[in-house]
């Protein structure tokens, strides 16, 4: 589903180029979970960034559902954006002044989905997601768990193939995270391709394949059982 | 102090820092109160008294109530003053500022000039600038003609040092200039005359010159005009106290002036008028008083605009404070300091931005001085606006206001924050739905009030357009009227008028003229004092009248003065040579206004008509001709006109000509001194110009468009600031946003879903701005109808180009920021969080 070839990433700075990706390649098939590890300016996010069409300034050959993306113009990186992708942000990036029915119909209302549609499509979200109960109720009403589930919610509502999570469970307590990974697992298996981005070495196990990035080059890809701390 | 000046540098630097945000408060302060200072600056004028008149408090003026007319005769003013009653000093003037036809070398000119006792300007404890005041015996008849010129017709003579001791023509007569008055001396009045003579000047300069005879049998007392009479009271004594021992007269009087003084007339002292010395200071306060608080309702409420403009500004930027501030907090600094810290920022700005507005009402000013000044009255000239001590700490006062209304709410909301939520927060965070709501009711509010200026500056607009405009049924471009004064040439009144008859026959045969009419005074419509009676026939020795109009004028009119007007005959006849030699039947052509009061049936012809004021009545005049409505030149209003053929022994030094077309009107103003020269090289032509330019050199005419301007450029403020307000603040309220956009945008928004919905939110509030502020628009609009001259307070096309003014710098103002909005990235957002 995606391939990368020679991607770069790097900033003119007065020292001159500062590079935060280095020649990534990497492969990724339709219903893959992959997890992304690295520390800190290891280029995890830039890269989930890139693959979510974000991020239009960088170098090399990134194909999407056999569609070129680095030959697309942004306008038309973007509608492939809309086709493909959910994002799902560590700080949830919920829109405070809207509820969460409203949350979750704005992505529909971006795709022109037709409003009678999009009725139909949020209801059965909030009933898959289980929070039809706090449809009518603000983000800033709900718990950084429930916010987080929202912020799935939204991210999958308009059904999309690949499903981009930078640190989902990065601002929740650990039964939270869990259930918050047991619910992409949940996705994957219904066909979802995730990507995420973690530090967590128990959630990073969730993935059936682990990237690693330093100091924006690959610096490996291991299986869940090679994590020194497995806990899965 | 350390702690001020540290609080004060670091004010300093923030606004160094956020030069965006400063610029534009620095802009929107300077507008507001530059506004305020030109408003205060212009009601100071108004409501400070004369300057240069020592103690006026002290100053009484002597009225006679209830008598026939109410000036006192040069004796009766001599009996007040020998009496030492009440007064330590007692001056008279002549009732009224008087035309006088000025020469100096070659420049002729018509100016103003009031009659004063010898003591005038010692009782008013004024210095004169150059020369003397006058002497007691040039108070008296056969005195000698001097004068004293006034300050600013001695600057328009050439600012001659040496003026004094020159001689002058006043009226054709020789009069030697003795003093100059002070810069800013007017007299007791606010509208000072060009020039003062003495009493004794008043037979030979504004009578014998002016072609009147000395009856024989008249007393002294028509050597005089009537004179207004103004005394400074005795030390320690009241107004009530002095009025009372000046009854002592008033017997006296009513034997000696039996004719004027009836049985309940008296004495009465009150204050003297700031505009005409014998009106009621209260009725003048009042009027004043209104006109200034319009002004200054007008000015508060674009400071108003301003500061919430600013207030809101500092609330949203704020936004991006709480962390700086919370930090204060909690490393020990007071709410007070930080109420200090913010306050201080907020008056360096306020201070700044009064300076920048002082230069604007500078400049402003300058340019009100410049419009005065191009008026044609010369009443009107006498205003001059500037700035001044007491503007300056209106100014100063301004700024303190602003600041308090600006900064204060600011620093009191800042400083009360959560510490701990603030300490948790990590910044940039979107503005909440509260926030939000309250920055979109200010920003509708802003459009409320401005469209109430707007909508007020483009009623008056038009309402001045319209009356700037003439009447169409009456050209006034192709009709000029031209001035001439044979008597200052020192011809007596019957060669005057021969000069008048040769200089009309002149200009009449001039290819470019079309036909040409006279008159002994500018009348072209409007309204007078007279009333005209109905005289049935029969009884016209002392038989009964029947009213028929009020505020009629009775021009007195000559050759083809209707045909030089364009004025349609409707029946009867016009005017003949017969008419105008002596005992001929008198006379009168009527409008058909008079005419269908006289005759509602339209048979008014044959009629006997009289004009009549207060107790005198002329003698009747036979209708001959009724003409169409002449609509007054300056209101457009019609009145009732009663035309009469001027008599043989009347001067005449007004001509109309009715140009055969426009441009031969422009090109015979030209040439018209030129001619009148030519034929007669002695005398002065006063004025040459169409009537059009007289139109707009009226009085009320320049005062509408006076208005209508002030008002223009309040509404223009107002726009301007509201649109900035909406600007600045929909510009915070989306970098405020800058997360929120950045995560509509991960989540598939184009940039035209972007600038859609934020133009969408600044639509929302644009209507109801428009909505509310166009009920209370119309609202103010229908209260002060009076003001507004042929459109309607509902006027239709000011409601609409009010309506497209506001909402087009509206959508514009909220136009930038949505473009900014919808090039955030994403990424960049995001990374905030």
């Amino acid at each position: 589903m995606i391939t990368l070839k020679n991607v770069e990433k790097c900033y003119k700075t007065k020292a001159g180029f500062t590079y935060v990706l280095r020649q990534i390649n990497l492969q990724i098939a339709e219903g893959e979970f992959i997890t992304i590890m690295g520390p800190s300016a290891a280029g995890k996010s830039t890269l989930l960034n890139i693959v979510g069409m974000l991020d239009h300034d960088w170098e090399g050959e990134y194909t999407l559902a056999g569609q070129a993306v680095h030959t697309l113009k942004p306008k038309q990186r973007q509608a492939l954006n809309r086709q493909y992708v959910g994002f799902v942000f560590q700080a949830f990036n919920l829109l405070d002044s809207l509820t969460v029915y409203e949350n979750l119909d704005v992505p529909l209302s971006y795709r022109n989905v037709k409003t009678s549609q999009r009725a139909a499509i949020v209801c059965d979200t909030l009933d898959r997601f289980g929070i039809v109960g706090k449809k009518d109720l603000y983000p800033s009403q709900l718990s950084g768990g429930q916010q987080q589930l929202v912020a799935i919610a939204r991210a999958v509502v308009a059904n999309p193939k690949l499903i981009l999570a930078d640190e989902p469970t990065g601002n929740l307590h650990s039964t939270q995270g869990r259930e918050i990974m047991k619910l992409f697992k949940k996705l994957n298996e219904e066909g979802a391709t995730i990507i995420q981005v973690t530090h967590n070495e128990e959630y990073a196990a969730y993935g059936r394949r682990i990237i690693q990035l330093k100091d924006g080059w690959m610096d490996g890809e291991i299986t869940p059982d090679q994590l020194p701390g497995k806990a899965r | 102090m350390i702690a001020l000046w540290q609080d004060l540098k670091y004010g300093l630097r923030m606004l160094a820092k956020n030069r965006g945000f400063t610029a534009i408060a620095l802009v929107t302060l300077a507008v507001g109160i530059g506004a305020n200072t030109i408003m205060f600056t212009m009601s100071d004028l108004l409501l400070r008294p004369p300057t240069k008149v020592k103690n006026r408090e002290q100053l009484a003026f002597c009225a006679i109530q209830d008598a026939l007319f109410p000036w006192f005769a040069y004796s009766a003013y001599l009996t007040v003053r020998d009496s030492g009653l009440a007064f330590s000093a007692l001056m008279a003037q002549g009732d009224d500022a008087r035309p006088i036809t000025l020469v100096h070398r070659d420049s002729v000119r018509q100016v103003r000039a009031t009659y004063v006792s010898a003591n005038y300007f010692s009782s008013l404890g004024v210095s004169l600038a150059q020369g003397r005041g006058f002497l007691p015996e040039e108070e008296r008849v056969g005195g000698g003609p001097v004068m004293v010129l006034g300050h600013r017709i001695w600057q328009r003579l050439g600012a001659d040092p040496n003026i004094v001791g020159q001689f002058l023509s006043a009226n054709g007569v020789r009069c030697q200039v003795v003093g100059v008055a002070p810069e800013g001396f007017t007299g007791v009045t606010f509208i000072g005359p060009d020039l003062w003579l003495p009493l004794g000047s008043y037979l030979p300069v504004a009578e014998l010159a002016r072609g009147s005879t000395r009856r024989a049998n008249a007393g002294p007392d028509r050597d005089y005009p009537g004179l207004c009479v103004v005394g400074r009271l005795k030390p320690g004594l009241g107004m009530s106290m002095a009025q009372g021992q000046l009854q002592a007269l008033v017997p006296r009087f009513k034997l000696e002036y039996a004719r004027q003084w009836r049985a309940n007339s008296s004495l009465a002292l009150r204050p003297p008028g700031r505009f005409m010395i014998d009106a009621d200071p209260a009725n003048e306060r009042l009027g004043t008083t209104i006109f200034s608080l319009v002004l200054m309702a007008v000015s508060a409420i674009i400071l108003f605009i301003a500061c919430l403009n600013l207030a809101n500004m500092l609330i949203v930027q704020g936004a991006s404070r709480h962390r700086e501030i919370a930090i204060r907090m909690a490393i020990g600094g007071g709410r007070w300091r930080i109420i200090r810290q913010l306050l201080i920022e907020s008056g360096l700005l306020a201070l700044l931005g009064g300076i920048l507005g002082f230069l604007l009402a500078f400049w402003g000013t300058s340019i009100l001085r410049a419009w005065i000044a191009a008026a044609h009255d010369p009443e009107l000239r006498t205003m001059q606006p500037g700035l001044n001590l007491r503007v300056l700490w209106a100014t100063l006062g301004f700024c303190l206001i602003a600041t308090l209304l600006f900064g204060l709410r600011p620093a009191l909301k800042l400083s009360k924050r959560d510490l701990a939520s603030e300490m948790k927060d990590t910044g940039g965070s979107a503005l909440g739905p509260l926030r939000r709501r309250r920055g979109g009711l200010s920003v509708a509010g802003q459009i409320a009030l401005a469209v109430v200026l707007v909508l007020g500056a483009t009623l008056l607009t038009r309402s001045a357009i319209y009356s700037a405009r003439p009447d169409p049924r009456f050209p006034l471009e192709d009709k000029l009227v031209v001035q001439v004064d044979p008597l200052s040439a020192g011809y007596d009144r019957i060669r005057s008028i021969q000069a008048c008859e040769a200089l009309a026959d002149h200009l009449a045969a001039l290819p470019d003229v079309k036909a040409l009419g006279t008159s002994p005074r500018l009348f072209f419509g409007g309204r007078d004092v007279m009333s005209i009676y109905e005289v049935a026939p029969g009884t016209e020795e002392g038989g009964t009248r029947k009213l028929i109009a009020r505020w009629a004028a009775t021009p007195d009119v000559g050759r083809d003065y209707f045909t030089a007007l364009e004025i349609p005959l409707l029946q009867g006849r016009l005017f003949n040579r017969l008419d105008h030699v002596p005992d001929a039947e008198r006379v009168t052509i009527i409008d058909e206004t008079l005419a269908r009061r006289l005759r509602p049936d339209g048979n008014a012809l044959g009629c006997l008509i009289e004009w009549g004021f207060s107790t005198e009545y002329s003698d009747p005049y036979r209708v001959v001709g009724i003409v169409a409505n002449v609509p007054g030149i300056a209101d457009r209003e019609v009145h009732a006109q009663m035309y009469k053929p001027t008599r043989p022994d009347q001067l005449s030094p007004y001509f109309y000509l009715y140009a055969r077309d426009m441009e031969s009107a422009e090109a015979l103003v030209q040439r018209i001194s030129q001619e009148i020269h030519q034929v007669d090289p002695h005398v002065p032509v006063l004025s040459a110009a169409t009537l059009a330019d007289r139109r707009r050199d009226d009085a009320s005419v320049w005062m509408a468009s006076f208005g209508a301007r002030l008002a223009l450029a309040a509404g223009v403020a107002a726009l301007f600031l509201a649109a900035l307000g909406i600007y600045a603040i929909k510009g915070y309220m989306v970098a405020s946003r800058t997360s929120e956009i950045g995560i509509r945008k991960a989540l598939g928004a184009t940039q035209a879903n972007i600038i859609g919905m934020v133009l969408r939110e600044g639509l929302v509030l644009t209507i109801v701005g428009l909505s509310v502020g166009l009920l209370l628009g119309l609202g103010v609009a229908r209260v002060s109808a009076s003001l507004l001259y042929g459109v309607s307070p509902l006027d239709p096309v000011s409601v609409v180009v009010t309506a497209a003014l506001l909402t087009g710098a509206s959508l514009l103002a909220s136009y930038i920021p949505a473009r900014r909005a919808a090039k955030v990235d994403p990424m960049e957002a995001l990374r905030h969080e």
